[in-house]
């Protein structure tokens, strides 16, 4: 956009704010049983943003992420219940243990070809469920953990429309973050090493300290997302962290379109989550949906919905002849 | 000593599977999340024909033939249909058919495991002579393994076709100019991919039981396998998994079972660290 408008001396901080306090004026429009929809569809988009940040912008493919979700869920419970703190402790030191998981994982596999990361965390993940089923009392084997009531300062107890309202707010405030970091030096890198890798290494970009920088950035949304999911069910279920799910993490991404983004986080799980959970459409077919669906789209559409939407118009105004 | 022929057997199956992901990953460039699928759809292949009482060449030859069409499917998908995408993008189409496949047999055959009779010699235990025993169905395991490998070492370097397969998999450009029918070698390095795969299953049926879950479970180890020979040679792939198979049993007889999978990644870190190149490999490594 060269004729671009006025612009506003405002921080991304700022519109990131007024994007999450609309979610939230949103969430109270709702009744009960779509609000909490609206929570999981919150929950979902902050997920997708750090995956997309990982395949569409970095190029690298990772199945761990429902196991960051489950860090996230599980660490945060777990800290609650032996330490007796609030959310307000508990998830940021989920969050970061979650960004150094994801950067010593990185560490180890993005030194090597990008594949490497997909079987490192496809392992990883196997080892995660394993810890979590055997856990004992601070995973809570395998029927998961009771999320303690927690409080906050001002709000008091934190009830289900808060939790709600937290994670919209965050989502909003996640799309024009993640939206800004990748306009950003780091985002452009990250391009420039999905594109053209060695260009990019001439370039100077140190390839492998962003490839683990995008990692640990992902593994740290995914672990934000997992602390509000286990706020939001109320449970930790360790059923709900296997590769079934990081299909469907992905089948978001490439739906929504692999690219540099924030368009496409919030479309796919849109038409995936929220439109066949409105419908109860799936049931015991959930895994063939997205597998099909994922196939489907990389075949037919493989820029996704919003990489094709947009490529029909460019297409339709140059027949236009404008 | 039963122990270790047991986990030299259930590391023949890891690198069966290894096996075949290395001959695909060499040739197209595509790492396989789907192989685990590949075995499993040989399993229960296998299982149904001995079930419906079928002669026992239809037995053996029927899964195998299953699993050379699965590959030629494989490699209509990838090649053909996903001819423009990038490879990231058909890594992620794999990924999608073994999540297919593996919903699509849980929805035909439950999560039961179905009983499966090993093959030709039955379940025996054989004695050695002094007290000591080995069970003959892990023989077989280690045998056929054995000879797979033999037969594909042979074909690679001695046949015409082995070698035109080789070259695809060095410089597909190349090869093509030289007149060699690049996607003829490409569909058979798929299928036989998806042969040994179906070998994998028959071996691994009486073993574990049949279950949609079974090949998703051998294929972290395989890729380990395949790690160690660096995602380029055979003959690491198989000595990588037969290696993993006796380390895993011998972790579960020392340390119990859930230290098994700490172990199995323990290992992996270590080779990526270590050896990145593979342990069994002698070519430089592409970083990127």
């Amino acid at each position: 956009m060269t004729k671009s408008l006025p612009r506003f001396p405002c921080s991304p901080l700022v519109y990131g704010t007024l994007l999450g306090l609309a979610a939230i004026a949103f969430e109270f429009t709702l009744p009960p049983y779509p609000r909490f929809i609206f929570g999981q569809f919150a929950v979902l988009v902050i997920i997708t943003l750090g995956v997309n940040l990982l395949l569409g912008v970095a190029g690298l493919l990772s199945l761990a992420s429902p196991a960051f979700v489950g860090i996230g869920a599980n660490l945060s419970t777990a800290i609650m219940l032996r330490a007796h703190v609030p959310i307000l402790v508990s998830i940021p030191i989920s969050v970061i243990a979650g960004w150094c998981i994801g950067w010593v994982l990185g560490t180890v596999s993005l030194r090597l070809a990008g594949f490497y990361l997909a079987m490192v965390t496809f392992g990883f993940l196997d080892v995660f469920l394993v810890i979590l089923n055997e856990g004992g009392d601070y995973t809570g084997g395998g029927y998961g953990l009771i999320v303690p009531i927690s409080t906050l300062p001002i709000i008091g107890n934190v009830t289900l429309d808060v939790v709600i309202a937290i994670s919209a707010f965050t989502a909003g405030l996640m799309i024009v973050l993640v939206g800004q970091v990748q306009r950003s030096r780091i985002g452009r890198a990250w391009l420039a090493i999905k594109d053209e890798p060695i260009a990019a290494e001439i370039q100077g970009i140190d390839v492998p300290r962003m490839k683990t920088l995008a990692f640990a950035v992902s593994s740290a949304l995914a672990t934000l997302a997992g602390t509000y999911q286990a706020l939001l069910l109320g449970v930790t279920n360790p059923s709900a962290y296997s590769l079934n799910v990081a299909v469907a993490h992905l089948t978001y991404v490439v739906v929504g379109g692999m690219t540099a983004s924030v368009v496409g986080p919030v479309v796919g799980p849109f038409i995936l989550f929220v439109m066949p959970e409105t419908f109860r459409a799936i049931g015991q077919y959930r895994e063939v949906f997205y597998g099909a669906i994922l196939l489907l789209v990389l075949i037919v559409a493989p820029n996704g919905i919003t990489g094709t939407i947009s490529d029909l118009m460019t297409r339709g105004r140059a027949r236009l002849g404008r | 000593m039963n122990l270790l022929v047991g986990g030299i057997a259930i590391g023949a199956v890891y690198a069966l599977v290894a096996i075949g992901l290395t001959l695909i990953f060499r040739a197209t460039g595509v790492v396989n999340f789907a192989q685990g699928e590949m075995l499993m759809a040989g399993a229960y292949a296998y299982v149904l024909l001995t079930q419906s009482g079928a002669g026992p060449l239809v037995q053996i030859l029927g899964p195998i033939a299953l699993g050379a069409v699965i590959g030629l499917v494989f490699f209509f998908v990838t090649r053909i249909l996903l001819r423009r995408a990038p490879e990231i993008s058909i890594v992620i189409g794999t990924l999608a058919i073994s999540i297919l496949m593996q919903a699509a047999a849980r929805l035909k055959f439950t999560d039961n495991p179905m009983r499966a009779v090993p093959w030709l010699f039955g379940d025996r235990d054989v004695s050695l002579g002094s007290g000591t025993t080995i069970s003959i169905n892990s023989v077989t395991v280690v045998v056929v393994t054995m000879i797979v490998f033999g037969a594909l070492y042979w074909t690679f370097r001695r046949t015409t076709y082995g070698k035109a397969m080789r070259a695809v998999a060095e410089d597909p450009v190349r090869a093509a100019i030289t007149g060699i029918p690049v996607n003829r070698m490409l569909a058979l390095s798929w299928s036989l991919g998806g042969v040994v795969a179906a070998l994998a299953g028959m071996l691994l049926a009486p073993i574990t039981g049949v279950y949609p879950a079974m090949g998703a479970g051998v294929l972290f180890p395989a890729f380990i396998a395949a790690a160690m020979g660096g995602f380029e040679s055979v003959f690491g792939a198989l000595f990588g998994g037969i290696i993993l198979g006796v380390v895993q049993t011998y972790a579960v007889v020392g340390v119990g079972g859930v230290a098994r999978d700490g172990i199995t990644f323990a290992l992996l870190v270590a080779v990526l660290i270590w050896r990145p190149q593979g342990i069994f490999s002698t070519v430089t490594l592409r970083t990127h």
